[in-house]
């Protein structure tokens, strides 16, 4: 997290009393402007929608700690996640849209942050075109893929545009705003061996195997990058059959995908906790986790 | 997270909450529990999956436990029995469901406190639910522009990405083998792909992960359901409660 200090003042969460939204939503107890938020309430957004739901009727700093624990989410998650307004200037961006948006493949940021795209792409008449849907409430123009071509001739990048009305009453928020998810198919899916091992069962080699099938590489390449023979490939593509109970190489793909593929934990540490009966454990495993019930006592938040 | 330059109080609100727009639109269920393991936090993906009660579920404490197996509450054995090292970080769950449903995978990882104060209510942890029997809901429409699918080439398509396989899919589609196996061809060639386990995963890395049917207007929130049934648990009580003609 980049923000700041100073900017994160939580004290203004508490409710107008005139038209009950929160302060930092507009509340202001002012008669006119409170009308008028009124008004714009009685739109039904669904972008305020979630704002109240979280700021519901709380007037310690809980919303900010909720807030702030759904940005560490999007930094975790292996899908590029930016806002950006009408003209396309970037105003937040999570982890993974940052690296992509380095990479300058495609898809960059300007020296004053604007998002640019290679030409024929027409992204900001896109951004402008959605969020103008988005204010007439053409539900159907307010959400738009596109894929952008790479100079480099890797896959193109999807950009996945969403619009929400932004009703706030500050005059300098008071605009459209898009809600942008950047996904590159050439990006490597974050999954640690660990937890594939953990999760089916897998031994060593089969889960590097299941890597690489994740990865879209067929049987072929994935003999050639493990330096095995093809016959010991089938064996392991059979074990992980068996162990996931899928019965076609793509079934397995799949599964996969739903089952640890979605969430990146690459470079975190997983404990194993046995819970209910899915696997038996090792012996060294179960007394891993049982030691750590003694560490109760001394748990602290860091 | 990065914000743009010059970025006002005002504005970095606004952003949170399109943060959260951004959480409920994700095919990954997410939770941020507190120290005693309440729920602070649920996205719409995780509502879905507890309503069901099926694997996990809120107890009558407000703490998440698991229905099948020996009854564990997920958070005494998860939070409060961090180990003192600094590297755990996260822990993975399989938690088994009914029969013939595929277990849920559950990460649990520990949230660093961000303020120099020490408050309880601050998220202790953040629960991720990944449940392979969700459908990923991909819209056929959105993979139409993505790769200039034709309809039922779009439908083929969302079925390969269940896991459904190729017989499968001419049953659910009713389409002759051969049929459903020049869709397949046109599918490879627009996707540029040269397996049906490719293409599943290339599906998968540029669309799986966003929920496809994003809902942008709603029109009875006052009730809290929104026109997509139960996937939306949602509550709108500022506006129950505010003076409204």
């Amino acid at each position: 997290m980049t923000m700041p200090q100073n900017q994160l003042n939580t004290s203004e969460y508490s409710n107008c009393k005139i038209c009950g939204m929160s302060h930092s939503n507009g509340g202001r107890e002012d008669a006119k402007k409170c009308a008028e938020i009124k008004n714009k309430l009685d739109m039904e957004d669904i972008y305020l929608t979630e704002i109240a739901n979280l700021l519901d009727c709380r007037s310690d700093n809980r919303p900010f700690y909720l807030l702030m624990a759904g940005f560490e989410v999007l930094d975790m998650l292996s899908v590029g996640f930016a806002v950006s307004n009408i003209s396309g200037r970037v105003l937040l961006s999570n982890r993974t849209a940052e690296q992509i948006l380095a990479a300058s493949d495609g898809l960059a940021v300007t020296a004053r942050g604007f998002l640019r795209s290679p030409r024929g792409c027409a992204l900001s008449d896109l951004i402008e075109q959605t969020a103008n849907a988005v204010q007439d409430q053409n539900s159907e123009l307010s959400s738009v893929a596109l894929a952008i071509p790479r100079p480099s001739g890797k896959r193109p990048l999807i950009l996945l545009l969403r619009s929400v009305r932004n009703v706030s009453s500050e005059p300098d928020i008071a605009e459209t705003l898009t809600l942008l998810f950047i996904l590159d198919p050439e990006m490597s899916v974050a999954v640690g061996m660990s937890e594939l091992r953990e999760l089916y069962g897998f031994t060593r080699a089969e889960a590097r195997l299941a890597n690489l099938l994740m990865e879209g590489n067929s049987l072929e390449k994935c003999c050639h990058q493990l330096g095995i023979g093809r016959s010991t490939a089938c064996t392991h593509l059979r074990q992980l059959f068996r162990k996931t109970g899928a019965r076609r190489q793509s079934e397995l793909v799949s599964l996969l995908f739903k089952s640890i593929g979605l969430v990146g934990t690459r470079g975190l540490l997983p404990v194993l906790f046995e819970i209910g009966l899915a696997r038996t454990r090792s012996e060294g495993r179960v007394m891993k986790s049982r030691s750590s019930f003694a560490h109760r006592g001394v748990h602290t938040a860091i | 997270m990065v914000t743009a330059r010059g970025t006002t109080r005002g504005m970095i609100k606004s952003l949170l909450g399109l943060g959260v727009e951004a959480l409920n639109q994700l095919n990954v269920g997410f939770i941020a529990i507190d120290d005693a393991g309440g729920l602070l936090l649920t996205n719409s993906t995780a509502k879905h999956i507890l309503s069901t009660r099926d694997g996990l579920e809120v107890t009558s404490e407000g703490t998440l436990s698991s229905t099948h197996g020996p009854l564990l509450n997920l958070m005494n054995t998860s939070v409060a029995a961090w180990p003192g090292n600094s590297h755990a970080h996260s822990r993975l769950f399989s938690v088994p469901r009914s029969a013939g449903r595929k277990s849920l995978t559950v990460i649990v990882r520990r949230v660093v406190q961000i303020s120099s104060t020490q408050d309880s209510d601050a998220p202790a942890a953040l629960v991720f639910i990944l449940d392979p029997e969700l459908p990923t809901d991909a819209s056929s429409a959105e993979l139409r522009q993505l790769y200039q699918l034709s309809s039922a080439e779009a439908r083929l398509a969302r079925l390969l990405m269940e896991g459904k396989t190729f017989d499968a899919c001419c049953e659910e589609l009713c389409v002759q083998p051969s049929t459903a196996r020049m869709h397949l061809c046109h599918l490879f060639v627009k996707t540029d792909v040269q397996r049906q386990s490719e293409l599943v995963s290339l599906l998968f890395k540029s669309v799986g992960l966003v929920r496809m049917e994003p809902r942008v207007t709603m029109r009875n929130s006052g009730s809290g359901v929104d026109n997509k049934g139960n996937r939306r648990v949602a509550s709108f009580r500022r506006v129950e409660s505010g003076e409204r003609s």
